[in-house]
């Protein structure tokens, strides 16, 4: 039997826990920020997850332009350190350029023929060296002129530009042909004339050499035994950096949301759901076309995509449901919603488009740019960020066709007039276009 | 591809476990899963609503300070709710100056049934009610929360709030009448303006 004093308590206690048992009260947002600026925690985890991919891909692109630029720059280098080299080789043989040295090494022998302009243009041989040869050529008259003129060899090796060291050791090797075709010039003469040569023209024992009875066979060069390291004929070089060219694009994309809810003045929001998978929910689709000139893109562009997503409205109905480990929890029941909402875009962006032309990476590009557009759904204005990269494949001299994945992120909210929701899109896909260089 | 996006947490262990880890998007998970119902809590322990909203947040803070203590994923509900709770009486001890209860009450005379007070509690609304119980005395409202609302027992009241059990007992009786008088005042300004 209770007392009056337990079934007061008993009354009281039923009547408070009726009424405060699933007694809440909403706090305030910016409670939220004090706990997390309590706990060093950022308020929103999702901004430091995107700041991180952002950053990351920021950095991919600027990393890729580096190493582009880099390597490109090494190429140039290393080109020009084999030049050096081979300059330094044959400098020290007969003091002309690099890419002449075939022709000054070979117009030592002909004095009387005439040297054509373009030749002479492009070797520079001392004067000293000139004149030594001259005098040896003089006094001993021992090169005949070729059979073939030296100007129509130059002609028909015009496409010819590079000369590889192996032009040296193909014409030491013919000098030693012709030590063994059996002249009179024993192999030491011949060797001190290359050497010494080779050396230095200026110490060249001129005496010693006019006294030498040198008498070499008539030897036609064979300009085929000259090997060029020129590329095929076929190879198409980009050398149209200034011209306009035309540009068409399209992209399939994945379309991602960042949803934000503002003031929601008491109504609980719970259960979101995403479409996870790629379907037409979350694919959307987008074309351009415009100009480029300088490595710079400006577009037109027309894209559409979803944004989808469900939620409840929390009721003040609780379930009591087993989960997967069989222990029962309280489950609030709440309103289904579906937001089903279509952007179709029209805008115009400008991009900053690298072609890498290098051996590493041959024509792959990368693409930087921005974004202003419109959403003609909801009557907003966008801006977006984009990036892309990818391979550019030549059709001909004139065409070219680019893939690679893309993304875009929007740094603006479409607002959603129905409730406090805020979506923040951003997309992922492979853009495939074609590029048309007006020459 | 789940990109950019937080991930679900498929059981409430599970969500625990991440905010372990100090995962940001299940910490984030987690304040909002008890944030409204923890407020509740401290309404009613509290004497005003930014008193509240300091309770509140301290509690909070002492919760993911405090979670890699939890063994029981499982019975994190109560546990977050008692650390609130004693996060309150920790702020009443430390701003509450000595009150001075009301002796007066001990031998009041009950006017109405005891199933009238239920009936009365039911028709309040809830904000006046909180007004009601947030008008009695710290030590007072402290017991009849833990008590009447939270089911504490004394021997555990007695030692959350380091008195004697016979103390819980008696500021506990002290407190209940009070709040049957105030219960009673407000049931009939209800009952004349109805």
């Amino acid at each position: 039997m209770k007392s009056p004093e337990e079934k007061i308590d008993e009354a009281l206690r039923e009547a408070l826990k009726r009424k405060f048992d699933n007694f809440e009260s909403v706090p305030d947002p910016s409670l939220s920020e004090k706990v997390w600026r309590a706990l060093n925690i950022s308020d929103n985890p999702g901004i430091i997850q995107q700041s991180i991919i952002l950053g990351l891909l920021f950095l991919i692109m600027v990393t890729g332009t580096l190493l582009f630029s880099s390597v490109a720059g090494n190429e140039h280098d290393s080109f020009a350190k084999k030049n050096k080299v081979f300059a330094g080789k044959t400098n020290r043989s007969i003091g002309a350029k690099p890419n002449n040295s075939f022709l000054a090494k070979t117009n030592e022998y002909p004095a009387e023929v005439d040297e054509p302009d373009d030749m002479q243009e492009g070797v520079s041989v001392p004067a000293a060296k000139r004149k030594t040869a001259q005098v040896i050529l003089a006094k001993n008259h021992i090169i005949r002129k070729p059979k073939v003129s030296f100007e129509k060899e130059w002609k028909a090796q015009a496409t010819h530009t590079l000369i590889t060291p192996k032009l040296i050791e193909i014409n030491t090797a013919e000098i030693r042909q012709i030590e063994n075709a059996g002249s009179d010039v024993t192999g030491s003469n011949v060797e001190d004339f290359v050497s010494s040569t080779a050396d230095s023209p200026a110490k060249m024992d001129v005496d010693l050499l006019a006294n030498q009875p040198l008498n070499l066979p008539q030897h036609a060069w064979n300009t085929d035994s000259i090997i060029s390291v020129s590329e095929s004929k076929e190879r198409i070089v980009d050398e149209n950096k200034n011209d306009w060219a035309f540009i068409v694009s399209a992209a399939p994309l994945r379309t991602f949301q960042t949803l934000t809810i503002g003031h929601t003045n008491g109504v609980i929001y719970q259960n979101f759901q995403f479409p996870t998978s790629i379907s037409a929910q979350t694919l959307g689709y987008k074309f351009s076309a415009g100009i480029e000139k300088n490595g710079f893109q400006l577009l037109l562009n027309y894209g559409k995509f979803r944004q989808s997503f469900r939620y409840e409205i929390a009721r003040d109905e609780y379930l009591l449901q087993p989960d997967k480990s069989g222990e029962y929890k309280v489950v609030r029941k709440g309103t289904p919603v579906e937001e089903n909402s279509v952007s179709d875009l029209v805008g115009m962006s400008l991009k900053k488009h690298l072609v890498r032309k290098s051996t590493f990476l041959k024509n792959y590009f990368g693409d930087l740019g921005l974004e202003v557009n419109r959403d003609l759904t909801s009557r907003t204005n966008m801006v977006w960020i984009n990036a892309g990269f990818g391979r550019e494949l030549f059709v001909d001299r004139n065409m070219r066709i680019t893939f690679g994945p893309y993304v875009e992120y929007s740094l603006m909210k479409l607002r959603n007039e129905k409730n406090q929701f805020r979506v923040q899109p951003y997309q992922i896909g492979l853009s495939v276009g074609l590029k048309y260089l007006k020459k | 591809m789940n990109l950019f996006r937080s991930k679900k947490y498929s059981s409430l262990p599970d969500l625990v476990l991440a905010c372990q880890r100090q995962e940001p998007s299940a910490q984030t998970a987690f304040y909002d899963r008890y944030k409204s119902k923890l407020l509740g809590v401290c309404v009613r322990y509290a004497k005003t609503k930014a008193e509240a909203e300091d309770i509140f947040q301290e509690g909070f803070i002492k919760v993911f300070k405090s979670l890699n203590e939890v063994r029981d994923p499982g019975a994190i509900d109560s546990w977050v709710k008692s650390v609130v709770i004693r996060t309150a009486i920790n702020y009443y001890n430390r701003t509450t100056k000595e009150q001075q209860l009301h002796s007066s009450l001990d031998n009041m005379q009950y006017e109405q049934e005891s199933d009238d007070y239920g009936r009365i509690i039911d028709q309040l609304n809830v904000a006046v009610l909180l007004d009601l119980i947030s008008q009695l005395p710290d030590g007072y409202r402290m017991i009849i929360n833990l008590h009447l609302i939270d089911g504490y027992t004394h021997s555990e009241i007695a030692q959350m709030l380091s008195i004697s059990d016979g103390t819980s007992r008696s500021q506990y009786l002290r407190g209940r009448n009070l709040l049957m008088k105030k219960l009673q005042e407000k049931g009939i300004t209800q009952y004349e303006i109805s």
